[in-house]
């Protein structure tokens, strides 16, 4: 293993410990900003899909904030494919009345006998 | 020491007093000569001072020791490089060739790049690569240089180079337009230097001083924390658990079904080259060197100019929104893998096999390519070893392979 890479997993250990106990391995949460953060993520995500109350503030985690922009990416780009579909079904109906009605007046001159 | 910073500063701050606007491209591009061979872009519609800020930086550096080649105009085969002595070769029959000033000259200007026909872009290609030039059977060698090329990516004129040609420049930064207080300004430093901007810019530093500077940067050691990020960066932007690199099909489609599709990688059709570590590296020596230390975020912005000319995404509105974007999500990222704790676990599972951590490891590793990678190896060495059984793998599991292994 190169030695940068024994040294950056080492620094990595040390800022973010594990406590080993036996077969048993935990660690400890650092600082409460972290939770508050995740908290109001969770509160917001839930407001969004499970439709319960959102608190006076809402704190995005960045994570949740690219969730949700993707997410809305997602759906103008899926509106603009329905738009274009909706565009072309109301001109197919267009196409559809006009032969229809061409279709009837044949048929009313036949009719007629002329 | 101080004394070459100090130059560096003052050739950012002459150029900067000559280039209004763009404060973060002059920065980039100051940095990036703080290299051997450095070559950098500057990408920018018509009018924004593209050539200006080529001209004024090439000055700063080399003086008069600088030649410029432009696209705009006709340069013929073999004229950049060097052309046959014709009587030589009339009296003595002997092909002598007299290699042209770009080759000889410390200051490399490409202007317009973008118009450069495919045999001058050859040449100029295998100069960035080999460091040396061929004209007419004979090979010269080229001394360290600046380059410093532009072209404008919305001109229609224009020749489509292949995409390694771009991968050797180092940086690839964008100019955009002046806001209405810099046109003010602008009109201000035109009157103050009576439009000889280029002309009054003094070469701030001897060749030898720039020289020394290179060197100085080339020898500081960045830390095992900063070499990390850069890996870890740039392996996010490459990897592909389909190995998307050899195959044929390309994001998205070939994303369909994939575990990772709401990753990063997903948005990338074409991942950026090796090269891109190495140049975020240099960079990462000149941020240290010029201001003094290098964070994360710096790291972020500096990928800003390292990639957008070496990949290509999959859907592209505004490419450097959307690297922006990307970035934002890296960033995310990064504090996802801090609070998994998964590097202190690959830590661990590097100094030898424990069961627990291993379950926790493959959980990691459902939630990062990168780290699913390193799992991966460690597995077929504990298969080996008969620690684990090929089924009980993550690699097996999710079907994933490494790539050029087979696995029945």
């Amino acid at each position: 293993m190169s030695s940068q890479l024994k040294e950056f997993l080492e620094s990595q250990a040390k800022k973010n410990p594990i406590k080993a106990d036996g077969t048993k391995f935990s660690w400890e949460e650092n600082g409460i900003q972290r939770d508050r953060v995740a908290k109001g993520s969770s509160g917001l995500l839930d407001a969004i899909y499970l439709k319960k109350p959102a608190e006076g503030t809402v704190v995005v985690e960045r994570s949740v904030a690219a969730l949700i922009q993707e997410r809305i990416s997602n759906l103008e780009e899926e509106l603009t494919r329905m738009r274009s579909r909706i565009r072309f079904f109301k001109i197919a109906i267009l196409i559809s009345f006009v032969a229809t009605m061409m279709l009837v007046g044949e048929v009313l001159v036949l009719l007629r006998g002329g | 020491m101080g004394n070459l910073r100090d130059k560096f500063r003052k050739l950012e701050g002459e150029v900067g007093a000559r280039f209004i606007g763009n404060k973060d491209a002059i920065h980039a591009l100051i940095l990036d000569q703080l290299h051997q061979r450095s070559a950098s872009l500057v990408r920018a519609h018509r009018g924004l001072g593209k050539s200006t800020l080529m001209l004024l930086l090439l000055k700063g550096l080399c003086g008069d020791d600088l030649v410029v080649i432009s696209g705009a105009s006709e340069v013929k085969r073999g004229e950049v490089v060097g052309r046959l002595h014709i009587p030589s070769l009339e009296r003595e029959g002997v092909e002598k060739v007299l290699w042209a000033a770009f080759t000889k000259a410390k200051g490399k200007g490409l202007d317009e790049v973008n118009r450069l026909n495919p045999y001058t872009s050859a040449n100029v290609h295998h100069l960035m690569q080999f460091g040396e030039v061929w004209a007419y059977g004979q090979r010269t060698g080229v001394e360290d240089y600046v380059l410093l090329a532009n072209e404008n990516p919305g001109d229609p004129t224009t020749f489509i180079h292949p995409p390694p040609f771009y991968d050797r420049f180092d940086i690839c930064v964008y100019l955009s337009s002046l806001t209405w207080r810099e046109k003010f300004m602008l009109q201000d430093l035109i009157e103050k230097y009576e439009g000889q901007l280029v002309e009054s810019m003094p070469q701030v530093l001897s060749l030898a001083e720039l020289d020394e500077a290179r060197k100085e940067v080339s020898s500081l050691r960045l830390s095992s924390e900063t070499l990390g990020q850069i890996n870890l960066l740039v392996r996010d932007f490459q990897v592909c658990i389909r190995n998307r690199e050899e195959s044929e099909v390309k994001p998205p489609a070939i994303c369909e079904g994939c575990h990772f599709i709401r990753d990063v990688c997903s948005s990338i059709k074409e991942p950026p080259s090796e090269r891109s570590t190495a140049v975020l590296t240099h960079l990462a020596k000149a941020m240290t060197w010029l201001d003094g230390s290098v964070n994360f975020n710096g790291l972020l912005s500096a990928s800003l100019w390292v990639l957008p000319h070496r990949m290509a995404l999959v859907r592209v509105r505004n490419l450097l929104q959307d690297l922006n974007t990307l970035l934002d999500r890296e960033r995310a990222k990064t504090e996802d893998r801090e609070s998994r704790k998964q590097w202190a676990i690959l830590n661990e599972l590097y100094k030898g096999y424990t069961p627990a951590l291993y379950r926790l490891g493959k959980e990691a590793a459902s939630e990062d390519i990168v780290f699913a990678e390193e799992l991966m190896r460690l597995e077929d060495q504990w298969v080996k070893e008969g620690k684990v059984t090929s089924e009980e793998t993550i690699s097996a599991q999710m079907g994933w392979k490494l790539p050029g292994s087979w696995r029945g």
